[in-house]
């Protein structure tokens, strides 16, 4: 047998006979054994829960309403079959809502009474749901009603969608299903107010790499430091060593093998561990995600790392806590070159990134990825911004919309929260008038005067150009509540909100300019602010995250909401469903859509491209090579192909009437972040970090490119963090391997949770932490190798 | 063809560097030349901190000599080949804390490329000749010292090397347990295996071995066998005679005068007279004087200096130039 070979046994038994990995083995057995029982607990039920009541206090109030025959008839119809007390309780508790007293009644309370009403066979009636027959799927039921041949289930169910008629943005969606996370078949608290697709979304990249990364990649890699740091020490301690380096083996291979044994006892730990999560995660959450095995080399390679630098440390101290110690501090410099890098990268690589291009009246606007509009600013080349909107986290702009008859620009930022949520103090629209003088006529008399005016003089340095607004914004009227996003359909805009389709009327721009500050010292009725009309469709109400677009003609929408796809005809002052259908999986998925004359092209995050056709029927799927995301899709002008922008930076062309995609030659590919046609030969692209290059496709040239000088942060983190992150070993950036083995994808969302696919991604750099990983390593290894050859014991 | 010697040390010398910088120079060895020719067994004497360990680091390749060179069995010292061929009993040796008999030589006979047949089959002939058998399957962490050094000794001949490197062979062994290892160094002399001893316990050195080395401050104070020492050493350690006079204190007195004596009175009017006599004719003359001056000669003795009286007047001894006796 080959002597090193069997050094490398000997090593294997030297760490069967070690109580310590026994001791972790039973440890690590203990924890499975505890997590062994957690999995999903499902039930087919149409009950409500706290979590379903959306806006309890508008419940309440639209229920007590309805207790009182006021309101829509089927409120009044639900209202009808609460019992009396509750029914009391309501309306005394809609009187001290009112008068700003404490609300009683708890979402609890809530849901326990809607889901006595599930059981009535009472509730529908024609005349208090007129619509509910023209829906398909409750037609049959309600046929079954009429006919009194409803079972319990059947019941339940038909009364869930009514409820979810008459209160549809006070109740989430009916799933048909609740689930819980269980432990050993008992359920846990309430259903979880998620899909088992987001719950997936949640175990592979949060939890199962949180375990990994945390319990595995330190907590086990720590242990397994401190076990196996004597081994070195040990052997190349005088008495053992001197008998043998009598034998005939080389000095460096005999450190290398017993460098390569010492790692048997972590391979050990954490193939026990590791398969024991895959089998777990299998068989109780259905995640059979061969990533986490894949995961036992990048561990390994982690340990490696910083068993090099013990054993080094052990060659030459012969100590085994000088080990552990010099591991802690290589640890500590890591983890604080990491925690730099990591803080500060984002902030000059991410939220600088451009994700719309606009050209606007010889202004090149550009909204990056904090959410902030823009301007090109020539004489200092800088991102001027646009108007004063301070927004520091990651954020979601809708607009620069621009009307060109009455030439203003409408804007307005939202920030997230890590769930993906929209939030900002207040949800009134920037307005910035074009105006070609900067007169702004204060007084209430003159309205159709009244202009935005440039926010200062020229600034004098580009310091102050970074922080001076180009214009100064008028606060224009709220956009609904519940919104998810804002389309321009030719010269109009729709705001897409929970309860609808709305409609800005321009013309009523001025009056609520007017009523926000007040007409001759009065102030005007609040419902005399909106400039937004419901002009969707009777009844029509959207779900969770509802994504929309405008046709390419300008005539219509596309919407996705709930697994479903409408499109909108707009016929100049209401919207009207022309086609519908519906998508497979769970609907929460984050999506894009592009719609032209004959094809519809469904972009959803974790799933392939569809090409539907104008009936919105399905035609073909698509997948990008590398499971790669789309972030932009645009329609090539004089084309019927799509741009499709991923989150690696690469363009490709869609052809869907042949279902082919194609590269689209563009410089910089694998940098794009933004793209607009300008017609069908020049295109707008946003560069990383947020550079505008406008390049011309028929000579393949850059014509004009917009690249603004970067700041001192910027600087800093350019050519001093970065390239000494670049060069230092980096075994936490190895998580970014283990997230990819896990989810697959190249690039991973800032959120939690996927909401938005135009959301920036942060791209996994797989193979700079292996190389320079492997660089450390090799290095190090050299190092002790030519100490062990030279010293003299 | 001249077979070559087993180990042959020419002009070796070895100096360490310490202190800040390495400044300071401390040279273990100062031109150290030794031959040690197969089939014997031989000993290297010498007190604490003479260079003993540093010529066996050097002869196994675990130190390089500063100057000169060394060789074993005609292959560099060091070398790959020449480490093939040898066993090493180090001393203060310790063994991994998880293995057994059994493992350990399993290991040590794979470092050394025995098939594993031969180690299994000579692991227990081993085992059974160093008294370890039975025990084969205790942890090594559970012997005693003693133990230990004798399977030390069995991974030392697991692979039938041609020479031997013994660093205190006897260390922690009891008196039946050191005669064994005796006897054992005999029976390998009598297969034509070298036997390169370091030992500190002289007369086993004396017991066993064909020639001794004496090392004293990194120089080689004297090689030969022990006789041949005894003689090396002559003026300083030439035979001493101790007799029992009666008679005149005055003529006893004189029997000596000029030469190196003691005199030491003993009861009923006895005297022990003792002095140096390097011949026999010396002794004659001494005796004729004695019956010369009517003193009675009630004892005679006549002693020859131990290899420990001869180590450490070596040691002690400057004047001797090593080499010069060098067979």
């Amino acid at each position: 047998m080959n002597p090193y070979l069997a050094i490398l046994i000997d090593s294997f038994w030297e760490a069967v006979g070690n109580r310590v990995l026994w001791a972790l083995l039973l440890g690590w057995s203990l924890v499975l054994i505890g997590l062994a029982p957690f999995g999903y607990v499902t039930e087919r039920s149409y009950r409500l829960t706290s979590s379903d009541i959306d806006n309890r206090g508008q419940l309440i109030s639209r229920l007590a309403k309805g207790s009182r025959d006021q309101g829509r008839l089927a409120i009044v119809a639900v209202a009808k079959l609460l019992d009396e007390s509750f029914v009391e309780r309501l309306r005394q508790a809609e009187d001290s809502d009112k008068s700003q007293s404490r609300n009683p009644i708890t979402s609890s309370e809530l849901a326990e009474q809607l889901n006595q009403v599930l059981s009535s066979e009472e509730l529908y009636t024609p005349e208090a749901f007129p619509t509910a027959k023209a829906r398909d799927r409750l037609l049959p039921l309600i046929e079954s009603a009429e006919r009194r041949k409803l079972d319990e289930n059947e019941a339940e169910e038909l009364n869930r969608e009514l409820l979810q008629q008459a209160f549809p943005l006070e109740l989430s969606s009916p799933r048909g299903e609740h689930l819980w996370i269980g432990y050993a078949g008992f359920k846990i608290g309430d259903p979880l107010p998620a899909s088992r697709r987001q719950i997936r979304q949640f175990i592979e990249p949060v939890l199962l790499a949180g375990i990994i990364k945390f319990g595995l990649g330190i907590l086990a890699v720590f242990v397994a430091i401190v076990v196996t740091s004597p081994m070195i020490p040990d052997t190349f301690s005088s008495g053992a060593l001197h008998l043998l380096l009598s034998k005939p083996i080389s000095r460096v291979w005999l450190y290398l093998a017993k460098f390569f044994g010492g790692c048997i006892f972590v391979l050990v730990n954490i193939t026990f561990v590791l398969i024991g999560l895959y089998f777990i995660a299998g068989l109780r959450f259905d995640v059979w995600n061969l990533g986490l095995l894949a995961c036992i080399p990048i561990l390994m390679f982690v340990f490696v790392i910083f068993y090099s630098v013990s054993a080094l440390v052990g060659l030459i101290w012969g100590n085994a806590i000088v080990c552990v110690v010099a591991c802690m501090l290589f640890w500590l410099f890591c983890f604080s070159l990491g925690v730099m890098h990591d803080a500060i990268g984002p902030q000059v690589e991410v939220m600088p990134q451009i994700s719309r291009i606009r050209t606007i009246e010889g202004h090149l606007m550009t909204v990056d990825q904090r959410g902030r509009l823009g301007v090109w600013n020539e004489q200092f080349s800088i991102w001027q911004p646009a108007i004063n909107d301070e927004q520091q986290r990651q954020a979601r702009t809708f607009g620069p919309i621009y009307n060109s008859e009455r030439r203003l620009i409408l804007t307005k930022s939202f920030f997230r929260d890590p769930f993906g949520g929209l939030h900002a103090k207040n949800r009134r629209l920037a307005i910035i008038h074009l105006a070609e003088d900067e007169v702004s006529d204060e007084s209430a008399g003159d309205l159709s005067q009244q202009k935005s005016k440039l926010a200062s003089d020229a600034p004098m340095s580009i310091k102050q150009a970074r922080e001076t607004p180009v214009w100064l914004a008028d606060a224009g009227p709220d956009l609904p509540p519940e919104l998810f996003d804002v389309v321009s359909l030719g010269e109009t805009v729709i705001a897409v909100c929970r309860s609808g389709l709305f409609r800005l009327d321009f013309n009523r721009l001025d009056l609520v300019a007017v009523g926000q500050k007040g007409l001759f010292g009065f102030q005007l009725p609040i419902s005399m602010l909106s400039a937004f009309d419901n002009i969707a469709p009777p009844d029509y109400f959207l779900g969770g995250n509802t994504r929309a677009a405008a046709t390419r003609a300008g005539d219509g929408l596309i919407v996705f909401s709930s697994g479903n796809l409408d499109h909108l005809a707009f016929d100049g002052s209401r919207l009207s469903i022309v086609n519908s259908g519906k998508l497979d999986g769970d609907g929460t998925e984050a999506t894009l859509l592009a719609m032209n004359e004959k094809f519809c092209v469904v972009a959803r995050d974790g799933k392939p491209l569809q090409i539907l056709d104008a009936r919105l029927q399905p035609l073909s799927e698509l997948t990008l090579p590398n499971k790669q995301q789309v972030r932009q899709m645009d329609w090539i002008p004089d084309s019927s192909d799509l741009a499709v922008l991923t989150h690696t930076g690469h363009l490709w062309r869609l052809d869907c009437q042949g279902a082919m995609l194609s590269p689209l030659a563009a410089p910089l590919s694998g940098r794009i972040t933004s793209l607009l046609w300008k017609n069908d030969h020049e295109l707008w692209l946003g560069v990383k970090p947020n550079r505008v290059v406008q390049f011309n496709l028929a000579s393949s040239q850059v014509v004009a490119d917009h690249s603004p000088r970067a700041t001192t942060l910027e600087n800093v983190y350019r050519w001093l963090i970065k390239p000494f992150y670049i060069i230092n070993p980096k075994p936490a950036a190895l998580d970014t391997a283990m997230s990819y083995a896990l989810t697959g994808n190249k690039t991973q969302s800032l959120s939690l949770v996927t909401v938005d696919l135009e959301a920036a991604q942060m791209q996994v750099d797989l193979w700079t932490p292996i190389v320079t990983n492997s660089i450390f390593v090799i290095v190090v290894l050299g190092f002790s190798c030519w100490y062990v050859a030279r010293k003299e014991y | 063809m001249l077979e070559s010697p087993a180990i042959d040390v020419q002009q070796v010398r070895k100096s360490y560097h310490d202190g800040w910088l390495n400044r300071h120079s401390i040279e273990a060895l100062q031109g150290v030349d030794l031959t040690v020719r197969r089939g014997e067994v031989f000993g290297l004497l010498g007190p604490n901190g003479a260079g003993k360990t540093t010529l066996i680091k050097i002869l196994l390749g675990i130190v390089r000599c500063t100057a000169g060179s060394a060789s074993l069995l005609g292959a560099p010292a060091g070398s790959r080949a020449a480490r093939q061929r040898i066993g090493y009993l180090p001393e203060n040796l310790s063994f991994p804390s998880h293995h057994t008999a059994v493992r350990a030589l399993q290991l040590y006979g794979r470092l050394s490329r025995v098939s594993e047949r031969v180690i299994h089959s000579r692991s227990l002939e081993l085992l059974e000749l160093v008294g370890l058998a039975g025990r084969q399957h205790e942890l090594v962490r559970k012997y005693s010292k003693g133990m230990r050094q004798r399977l030390g000794l069995a991974q030392a001949l697991l692979h039938e090397p041609e020479l031997l490197i013994l660093d205190e062979p006897t260390d922690g062994l009891d008196p039946v347990g050191r005669s064994e290892i005796r006897r054992l160094i005999s029976a390998l002399r009598e297969q034509g295996k070298t036997v390169f001893l370091n030992s500190h316990i002289l007369q086993e050195v004396e017991l066993v071995c064909d020639r001794v080395a004496i090392l004293a401050d990194g120089t080689l104070r004297g090689v030969g066998t022990p006789r041949e020492l005894t003689t090396q050493f002559h003026g300083a350690l030439s035979s001493r005679v101790r007799m029992e006079l009666g008679g005149e204190l005055a003529a006893i007195e004189s029997l000596r005068a000029g030469h190196e004596h003691e005199l030491l009175k003993l009861p009923e009017g006895k005297w022990q007279f003792s002095t140096t006599a390097e011949t026999q004719s010396e002794i004659d003359q001494l005796v004729d004087r004695i019956r010369q001056k009517n003193i009675s000669l009630l004892k005679l003795d006549r002693t020859r200096p131990s290899l420990e009286e001869v180590f450490l007047s070596a040691v002690e001894d400057k004047r001797v130039q090593p080499g010069s006796t060098n067979s």
